[in-house]
């Protein structure tokens, strides 16, 4: 008895131990839901309801430790961290306070080392006749405030910020707007700008680019495909009149590249790189294509079965994971870009812009 | 190029030394006209309807035909030149959200004083006056707090008859408006206007402690105040309210104090007033206010002593600007909350914040457009433990905001006068929505000079609005 | 406004209005990529001009684009004023016949 009880410890102490750390999915799905899923396993692992009201979830962000996912909700005005162990609420910033309504354009982030949590907000006074547009800005807070979170100090941030990245070391913090600024995030200065709709590109009109999607976590660079006019050519014959390239930031390094890759083709939404082969890039709408970013050049694009907005990838570089819009996460073969498999959202709740995160726990 | 013709009723032009100022009417909102805006602006009042040649003979060789061009479109983008074509009538104004911000609470009918042009038809003595008990006020109280909505802060303003002779219930609803206040996290402030002969110094110091905004009734030196605010008896009052004064003023320090002078028959020397009132007995400010009589009262004020009034308020104006350039605020009341809605481009469609976050409270609790109106027969809008009528305040302020009297379509300043003070109305016309013709020409004169002086300000020593002026605006 | 120069707050305010406020608050994308400008009446169109690269189907953009106010003008907007306009319908291809008009509040 005492030599099968010393096994079977023996055997759970070999199971328990975080070691066994698997790659999931997070997302979100309607009608207020966010989701844990085993993309080895193509299934779905946790569902647990988002507490209090909220049209979907929109922007999440999970603790480096895999422990929690931060979800804006509320339709965008509060922020709940909810335990993906058991679903329990340990965070939650209402951030709202009348007459300031505060919303914020889906940018979250927490800090590398899980403490501090980043929430670009957008506040406007509600006036007796007339509303106020307030000065955009982030708000800091400790990720142990517990549930009636207040900011630990906020700084102004640029306008117009859609995507939060903390750098790897923690000292910076990237925000996306019309230019990409790298802020301290103790103070809020301005490290640095990297003119992106102020660029002075020779021949070129400004880019756009349109991203909201956090998807940056594998690879650690973050990536979004951008789009530009060329002011030299005609657009009515010319097909290499629109470009479409990609933007990378590394956070580890700082450095960004920004490169044309094609004559815009395809609209492309959002786009992940490959951590095993780092100069792979994929991106994602209504086909999924493969960029090699060092020879800026189109690999491979096929048709998928519907328009998709969010994409990651495994951590072996192996799959690609296209989810967002309705209530399918697609597998896809990172090689051939076939399609291996897929998972249903639970009674098939649409996405929407819903982030598509991958978490180790 | 159409005809195109001027939106005559929308603007005003004001010649202010060698500025042209271009007062837009619908906003309120004052515009230094260049030389050429200024020669487009008389063209049309020349020719009316202009076209094309008309521009032409005017500008062609004198002025670039682009700049032209532009300051035309400049005028259009306000929407002071057009094709004469009848704007859309607006729609309705609707008034559906009024939360409150203050209340008025008329704590005693009974006054220690019995001047002669009071227009409280309620008016008695002291004792024989009808108190305020401290339950109403504490429901009023109750009522200002639950309808102040998303305001932060809130007024509770204590009036009479004489308030002071009252006190025990201004102390009651003083304590519980800021516990109340506490509680809710909003911020309460008092006020009250006074006769000032029962100050004590223990009384001063109490108002002081609650940081009351104080307002003394006193129409200026001894032989004009005493023609009209005296005793019962028919003494008098000027020594014992100027050694009161003098003991306020001496003392208080938690906000400045202000006079408050009822011009009347006889009374309108403005200039000396103000100087005995602000420089002798060191009031912060002195505000004027002609008599509220009917004709036949015997106090009002005659044709010819409005306009004696009228041309002292301008000379204490031109003594304001001139303070005013270099820095001072020499405390007349009238200009000061003139240049603060000129400053701030104020544009209303109601006279005054009566039903729209002001009610007054007389003594059963009965709730009316304003303090002046406790005591009169004219209907009233509820009551604080039956509850505020919101539906018919509603109906009277969108009746009042709708008005459309062709006198004041035409008006330029119609969106500050609005039609002047329902209580004025109600005296002359005996009718609270008709507008108070008989000082159109008046105020349109005051308004004019008012721009004068707010635009020489902005000109020639612009902290001034920043320093005396920004802060009075009223909090949204 | 070069012919008339503000004196006081309101003019100040009116001539952001009419001068359509600042250039760095408002910028035109270039390339329109795949989305309508918000006060367009119409529908959408892809950056080549028809409707072929938008969206496919198109219950895959709907609560994408809907949920974000990205349309205020086209479907109701769940952000502030209709919140509750798809929260029974959270599969757009399966649901949408649920989804209805909204009518302004009497």
């Amino acid at each position: 008895m005492k030599r099968l009880i010393l096994c079977l410890t023996a055997g759970l102490l070999a199971f328990a131990g975080p070691a066994a750390a698997k790659e999931y999915l997070l997302t979100g799905a309607k009608p207020n839901r966010i989701v844990l899923v085993d993309p080895a396993a193509r299934k779905v692992e946790k569902v647990f309801e988002i507490p209090g009201k909220g049209a979907a979830p929109t922007a999440i962000a999970p603790s480096p430790d895999g422990k929690v996912a931060y979800v804006l909700t509320n339709h965008l005005e509060s922020v709940v961290g909810i335990s993906l162990d058991d679903g329990k609420v340990v965070f939650r910033a209402d951030m709202s306070k009348p007459p300031e309504r505060v919303k914020s354009i889906f940018s979250l982030e927490v800090s590398p080392d899980g403490k501090e949590l980043y929430v670009f907000q957008s506040p406007v006074l509600l006036g007796l006749g007339e509303y106020r547009v307030q000065d955009t800005r982030i708000a800091v807070y400790d990720t142990s405030a517990g549930l009636k979170a207040r900011p630990a100090r906020t700084f102004p941030a640029p306008r117009r910020t859609a995507v939060l990245v903390a750098s790897k070391d923690g000292q910076t913090l990237y925000a996306l707007s019309w230019d990409l600024y790298a802020l301290d995030p103790k103070t809020g200065a301005v490290k640095g700008v990297h003119k992106i709709l102020n660029w002075e590109r020779p021949n070129y009109a400004p880019p756009d680019i349109l991203d909201f999607w956090p998807q940056f976590e594998q690879a650690a660079v973050f990536s979004t495909p951008y789009f530009a006019a060329r002011t030299d050519k005609d657009p009515a014959t010319d097909p290499s009149a629109f470009r479409t390239g990609m933007l990378t930031l590394d956070l580890k390094t700082g450095e960004v590249e920004m490169d044309d890759f094609e004559d815009t083709s395809a609209i492309i939404f959002s786009s992940v790189v490959n951590p095993a082969r780092r100069n792979e890039v994929f991106s994602v709408y209504t086909q999924l294509s493969k960029i090699d970013r060092a020879k800026d050049e189109l690999v491979k694009r096929v048709e998928l079965p519907h328009t998709y907005y969010a994409i990651n990838i495994s951590g072996d570089g192996k799959e690609v994971y296209v989810g967002g819009t309705m209530c399918d996460i697609g597998i896809h073969s990172t090689e051939t870009l076939e399609r291996l498999g897929s998972v249903e959202m639970p009674d098939c709740g649409d996405m929407g812009v819903a982030s598509l995160r991958v978490v180790q726990r | 190029m159409t005809a195109l013709c001027l939106a005559k009723n929308d603007l005003h032009d004001v010649q202010v030394g060698d500025r042209r100022i271009l007062f837009h009417v619908p906003t309120t909102g004052l515009f230094e006209l260049d030389g050429t805006g200024a020669e487009i602006v008389d063209l049309f009042r020349e020719r009316g309807s202009v076209r094309e040649s008309d521009v032409r003979d005017r500008f062609d060789g004198r002025r670039d035909p682009a700049e032209v061009v532009a300051a035309l479109q400049e005028l259009m983008g306000l929407g002071l030149v057009g094709d004469g074509r009848p704007a859309h009538p607006p729609a309705p104004v609707t008034i559906r959200e009024f939360p409150l911000s203050t209340v008025v609470l008329n704590v005693n009918t009974g006054c220690n004083l019995a001047c002669s042009y009071c227009y409280k038809e309620d008016l008695t003595t002291p004792a024989d006056g009808g108190r305020m008990d401290a339950a109403t006020a504490i429901r009023a109280i109750d009522l200002l707090f639950a309808e102040a909505a998303g305001r932060e802060r809130v007024n509770v303003v204590f009036f009479g008859g004489e308030p002071l002779t009252n006190m025990p219930v201004i102390r009651e609803a003083v304590a519980y408006a800021e516990a109340r206040a506490r509680a809710l996290g909003k911020r309460v402030d008092f006020a009250l206007t006074t006769n000032a002969l029962l100050l004590t110094e223990e009384l001063i110091d109490w108002l002081d402690s609650h940081r009351f905004g104080i307002t003394v009734s006193i129409d200026g030196p001894r032989e004009l105040h005493d023609r009209n605010r005296r005793t019962v008896g028919g003494k008098g009052s000027y020594d014992a309210v100027a050694a009161k004064v003098r003991l306020l003023l001496g003392r208080y320090r938690s906000k400045p104090v202000g006079a408050r002078v009822t011009l009347t028959r006889g009374i309108t020397d403005v200039v000396g007033i103000h100087r005995h009132l602000v420089e002798e007995l060191g009031f912060f400010e002195a505000g004027f206010a002609p008599v509220t009589a009917g004709p036949a009262s015997g106090t009002a004020l005659t044709g010819e002593e409005l306009r004696t009034v009228f041309a002292g308020m301008e000379e204490l104006g031109r003594r304001y600007l001139d303070a005013a350039v270099e820095g001072r605020n020499i405390g007349f009341g009238n200009l000061n909350q003139l240049v603060t809605e000129l400053s701030e481009g104020t544009a209303k469609t109601l006279p005054c914040g009566a039903g729209l976050g002001m009610l007054a409270v007389d003594r059963a609790g009965d709730l009316h457009l304003c303090h002046r109106f406790t005591g009169t027969e004219v209907p009233t809008f509820g009551n604080v433990t039956a509850g505020w009528d919101k539906p018919r305040q509603g109906a009277f302020l969108e009746e009042a905001a709708n008005r459309a009297d062709p006198q004041c379509q035409s008006c330029w300043i119609r969106r500050l006068c609005a039609g002047g003070c329902y209580h004025e109305a109600y005296t002359a016309y005996s009718d609270t929505l008709h507008p108070n013709t008989h000082y159109c020409d008046l105020m349109r004169r005051w308004v004019e000079f008012g721009v004068h002086v707010y635009a020489e300000i902005a000109r020639r020593n612009p902290a001034f609005i920043d320093t005396h002026i920004a802060p009075r605006r009223a909090r949204g | 406004m070069r012919h008339l120069k503000p004196i006081n707050r309101k003019a100040a305010l009116i001539e952001q209005a009419v001068e359509g406020g600042t250039l760095k608050e408002v910028m035109a994308m270039q390339t329109v990529v795949g989305c309508t400008a918000t006060l367009d009446p119409g529908w959408e169109v892809d950056p080549f001009g028809s409707v072929a690269a938008l969206c496919a189907p198109m219950e895959a953009d709907l609560y994408g684009c809907s949920d974000p106010c990205w349309w205020p003008a086209q479907v109701p907007d769940t952000i502030n004023s209709f919140k509750d306009w798809n929260a029974k319908a959270p599969s757009a291809q399966r649901d949408w016949r649920v989804l209805d008009a909204v009518f302004p509040k009497e």
